[in-house]
């Protein structure tokens, strides 16, 4: 074993990356990016206008224990952002100290975010404390998920040994709306009946501002799809709140898909096109 | 020399199915589970219960009743503000917030009539924490009669416990004497939660329990209803 290899065991490796996306002209630019570690942005795109299409990679495909990845996204007066990534995030065995990943998205007034990233597997034995912070102003547009698949459901392996702790907040005007906290300690807690029910993979959408005509937008959605999931859409002060259980990433991400392409129209009036990398 | 009973009977008070704060009228999500057929028998309802004892008792209201009673205690009226916020905050559907709301304001409007609340300043200052989560007045009230905070935090989640095992008898159902049968035993599990609750540290706090949110969220527009929503 080299020096740098036993260095990164004991002390993980640090990511930052903080990006700051401000209305210049006619388009969304990436005013400033500042990153450090292994995450990278790539220079946004305009395939539908000003809005700034962004993915953000991390070279080295998988985090093992000890590693910290923070972003942290602030999105400017006026700007219009579409964030996602290529491929999913990846977290692997650790034996001892658990990875972090935190992101920090914030959203100024009259700006809007779509923070689309793929879903997260975390291998058994893997070891996560995930936290999201979400802080909205005033007339700020946000429609965002979390897709998280425990083990690895394609090769019947369960998510034995491992350990996954994820808070989410979200602030509207500096107002609490919404702490979500899962908490997966132990095998028990993967069964627990009125928590994951055995289902390998846990998702939510979150969207604002809405309100009862969003929620039945979600809800016929939902209803035409006729998915044999569980699956329920709610509305909690302005925010869309949809929850989702099932078996593999690729049909939850359809389905909030779907219920992104229902909503995005009523949110920001652009059609919703799947960004074309999705698709590779 | 003030009685020493007391504390206990107000306890059996706060805790009791009349106090009029509407407990029996929501189901948490078990209507639409037992639609779905997620709760079928005795045992699904034992795994139901365990799970949310485990989950969402343990780690989120008993936790923060500990801090709204100890914000209570030094009247500390910021930290009783923010717990109770943070409470409603981690109610997951639309459904539990009307809930949780409801109830603390009728335990509001209890309290208030009760004789002697003139001189119980906190009910007039501390609304907003008040009328935001009933955990709230739970802890208030407990705090203002002496009441332990151990004892608080084992007769309230008997309290839900008896609440949640009522609406089983009914939806699942169960009868009476497995209803009973069921509360016996889970009610051996409350004096170690209490204790695991008590030990939490801040950053410990919070739980969500994905079913029991989509079963909520669901049942917000279930089509027969005998639970409010």
């Amino acid at each position: 074993m080299n020096m740098t290899a036993s260095l990164t065991d004991v002390h993980g490796w640090q990511a930052h990356l903080q990006l700051v996306f401000a209305p210049v002209g006619l388009r969304t630019v990436l005013e400033r990016c500042h990153h450090s570690g292994p995450l990278r942005v790539q220079r946004p795109f305009y395939p539908e206008g000003n809005l700034a299409h962004t993915y953000i990679l991390h070279p080295p495909g998988g985090v093992v224990g000890g590693d910290q990845l923070h972003i942290a996204l602030d999105v400017r007066r006026d700007a219009q952002v579409l964030c996602t990534t290529p491929g999913s995030g990846k977290f692997y065995t650790s034996a001892g100290s658990p990875a972090t990943l935190a992101q920090h998205l914030q959203v100024a007034a009259g700006a809007s975010l779509e923070w689309l990233p793929q879903e997260n597997i975390l291998f058994a034995g893997a070891r996560l404390h995930a936290r999201t912070r979400i802080e909205l102003e005033d007339d700020a547009v946000f429609i965002g998920w979390e897709i998280n698949c425990l083990g690895r459901p394609s090769s019947a392996e369960r998510f034995e040994h491992g350990a996954f702790a994820s808070r989410l907040e979200l602030y509207h005007a500096q107002r609490l709306l919404l702490v979500e906290n899962l908490r997966v300690l132990d095998e028990q807690s993967l069964d627990a009946a009125a928590g994951l029910r055995g289902q390998p993979v846990q998702a939510t959408l979150l969207a604002f501002p809405c309100d009862h005509a969003h929620l039945e937008r979600a809800r016929g959605q939902l209803a035409r799809q006729r998915a044999s999931l569980p699956i329920g859409a709610t509305l909690i002060e302005g925010l869309l709140v949809v929850r989702a259980l099932g078996g593999n990433s690729e049909t939850l991400k359809q389905q909030l898909t779907s219920v992104w392409q229902a909503l995005r129209p009523m949110l920001l009036e652009r059609p919703a096109v799947p960004p074309r990398i999705w698709a590779t | 020399m003030p009685d020493s009973s007391l504390p206990g009977l107000r306890l059996l008070q706060l805790i009791s199915p009349t106090l009029p704060t509407g407990a029996f009228t929501y189901s948490q999500g078990m209507e639409w589970a037992v639609e779905c057929g997620w709760l079928k028998n005795e045992r699904d309802t034992r795994h139901w219960l365990q799970s949310v004892l485990n989950g969402s008792l343990q780690y989120l209201e008993l936790p923060v009743l500990v801090r709204l009673y100890q914000a209570a205690d030094s009247k500390d009226r910021d930290s009783f503000q923010h717990w109770s916020r943070w409470l409603y905050a981690s109610r997951e559907t639309h459904e539990l917030r009307d809930e949780e709301k409801q109830r603390a304001r009728a335990l509001f409007t209890v309290l208030r009539k009760l004789p002697h609340s003139d001189y119980w300043p906190e009910l007039e200052n501390w609304q907003q924490a008040l009328f935001c989560s009933q955990l709230a007045g739970y802890a208030l009230a407990a705090n203002h009669w002496h009441i332990s905070l151990k004892d608080l935090l084992t007769g309230y989640t008997w309290s839900w416990l008896e609440n949640a095992v009522a609406v089983a008898v009914k939806l699942v159902p169960l009868g009476q004497t497995e209803g009973q049968c069921l509360l016996y035993e889970l009610s051996t599990e409350i004096g170690t939660l209490v204790e695991c609750a008590t030990a939490l540290e801040e950053e410990e706090i919070g739980a969500s329990t994905p079913a029991l949110a989509i079963a909520s969220s669901l049942h917000e527009n279930q089509y027969s209803r005998l639970f409010r929503s």
